[in-house]
């Protein structure tokens, strides 16, 4: 029997857990030639801001142990060009598609959720409080709660979409913030965004990304993201979405016993662009070998 | 099996100076001039983590060989690979050298030869030619083999190698001597290539360069590559590698 992998987030039903991390998966299309995209769960967007942005200059992106450092600096097409040219490239696919946004104000939050919310096609908003690499401070929407809650509220106002807050992990208590995003009418968080870290040349003494500073990003974190998804999974009521350092099968499941309702692969679709459909047929086969369902598996961590 | 990426095992692997060596991998399907792969581990190791940005040195009989130098962890890693190793290469990727039915001189410098080998040897030029530096005559590698494929003419920055003087330099003599080539292509440092356009530019003569950046997926997701050039900016694995030796001029609309 072929276990039923769907899961529901908000007002969307998943066809599986296995969804792509924003930033690490284009806007899709550039996925096509390595992967079958209606195999997935669905796919993240780039994160999407009101205008288009060239991103941060320099060197943007640097490996570093079990990971990486990227300081790309939201460059994206803007909205409109999003919605009239590349939407229709991607609207074909039959998966689910997570559109990322991003906005320098609440009203630029509430406006650019508007009017991305006016498309039929797009089925979920993920809500970015929390990129590290913008100068006006994205992370620092996503580090106040009261900032969190105003600004989820205002948002949850103007979109019927199923509403994600991406979370960062640049906090004391993420808890804290999921607990806000959730009072604000969000249907699901997402965690972790990358953590930021620099890199350092001692021969030069300069910074190695033009940015200084950067997102740190793949299995480097993946410990420290999944202690935070416990952790929330268990702060709240609404679904988790687990992000961090996922590269294999073990990972996605240890994610999903700690509470998570699905996972989003990020970095590791750099090095395998076809990683994304090789976890949906593992877990499909881990599951009938297992004699197990999602059910059975999401929140199974024995805590005693 | 997805072709476009997929594990392969290395069949080979030679050093042919201290810091570069040849790694042979069986490889479908064929690549184009000028089109690099992305290659990484296969093996389940995530340090190094990202996959590294390698231009094609050859393809022969299903058999690609890459041309590396060690500049880091994950090259050296790579060099360390015995037969047998799972590597998962991805590709082939990106821009294509063009061609000509006429003259057409390959100018490479240090481990910027690597794609020359395999754009001469599929090249149907009348007539082709190598100017190929090297720092020294002990930093250099390949030199016969590249002879075998057409002429060569090597520069080295201290003399000990063929001529003292630049590659840019060799292609301005042979120029003004009367060898007018209809097409130049070039890889080496961003510097010489600039050199090289320089040359072609002034004597009006079409040159393409390949480009090289920190790559962090190579397919235009990651948004890693981009640079700036005078030209513009531009998304290397995208856009290129291959590009028009113009992208070297500055851009008349001011950007």
């Amino acid at each position: 029997m072929v276990a039923d992998l769907r899961v529901t987030i908000g007002k969307t039903v998943f066809k599986n857990p296995i969804l792509t991390a924003s930033g690490t998966f284009g806007y899709g299309f550039e996925f096509e030639p390595y992967l079958n995209l209606h195999a997935l769960g669905g796919f993240c967007t780039k994160g999407i801001s009101l205008e288009p942005r060239a991103g941060n200059s320099g060197v943007r992106i640097t490996e570093t142990a079990s990971g990486m450092l990227n300081a790309i600096g939201l460059e994206n097409c803007g909205a409109e060009s999003f919605l009239r040219e590349v939407l229709p490239r991607i609207s074909h696919f039959d998966t689910a598609i997570i559109v990322n946004f991003y906005a320098n104000s609440l009203d630029e939050f509430v406006t650019l959720a508007a009017r991305l919310s006016t498309s039929n096609r797009i089925d979920a908003l993920e809500m970015n409080i929390s990129c590290p690499n913008v100068p006006e401070g994205g992370m620092m929407f996503g580090t106040d709660p009261h900032t969190v809650e105003r600004l989820t509220t205002a948002v949850r106002k103007v979109t019927d979409k199923t509403l994600i807050v991406k979370l960062s992990p640049n906090v004391t208590d993420i808890t804290v913030i999921a607990r806000a995003a959730e009072v604000g009418g969000a249907d699901a968080v997402s965690l972790v965004n990358t953590f930021v870290g620099m890199a350092v040349d001692y021969r030069t003494r300069r910074f190695i990304l033009g940015n200084k500073v950067g997102g740190l990003s793949g299995p480097a974190i993946k410990p420290i993201a999944l202690r935070m998804v416990w952790q929330t999974a268990k702060a709240v009521k609404i679904p988790v979405i687990g992000i961090g350092g996922i590269t294999t099968l073990g990972d996605v499941l240890d994610f999903l016993i700690v509470g998570a309702r699905a996972v989003q692969v990020g970095s590791a679709n750099f090095v395998n662009p076809g990683i994304a459909q090789d976890l949906v047929e593992e877990i499909e086969q881990w599951l009938d070998a297992h004699g197990e369902t999602l059910d059975t598996l999401i929140g199974s961590i024995r805590e005693w | 099996m997805n072709p476009r990426t997929q594990i392969t095992t290395v069949a080979d692997l030679l050093f042919v100076a201290d810091d570069a060596f040849l790694i042979a991998l069986p490889f479908e399907p064929e690549p184009a001039p000028g089109q690099f792969v992305m290659l990484s581990f296969s093996d389940g190791r995530t340090d190094p983590f990202l996959p590294r940005p390698l231009s094609v040195f050859d393809w022969d009989k299903k058999m690609l060989t890459l041309l590396v130098r060690v500049s880091g962890r994950g090259t050296l890693f790579m060099g360390r690979l015995a037969p047998g190793a799972l590597l998962r290469v991805t590709g082939p990727l990106g821009s294509i050298f063009p061609d000509s039915a006429g003259r057409v001189f390959f100018v490479g410098g240090g481990i910027g030869i690597a794609p020359l080998y395999y754009a001469a040897k599929r090249s149907g030029a009348r007539e082709k030619r190598f100017i190929i530096g090297f720092p020294s005559a002990a930093r250099s590698y390949l030199t016969e083999e590249y002879a075998h494929v057409a002429p060569l003419d090597l520069v080295s920055d201290d003399g000990s190698l063929g001529e003292k003087m630049l590659p840019h330099e060799k292609l301005e003599a042979l120029v003004a001597a009367g060898e007018m080539p209809d097409l130049v292509i070039s890889c080496g440092p961003e510097k010489m290539m600039a050199a090289v356009h320089g040359v072609a530019k002034r004597y009006d003569i079409r040159d393409v360069v390949s480009l090289e950046a920190r790559m962090g997926c190579g397919i235009g997701a990651c948004l890693g590559c981009r640079i700036d050039l005078p030209g513009g900016s531009v998304l290397v694995c995208r856009d290129g590698a291959v590009f028009e030796g113009s992208v070297f001029d500055r851009s008349t609309d001011g950007g």
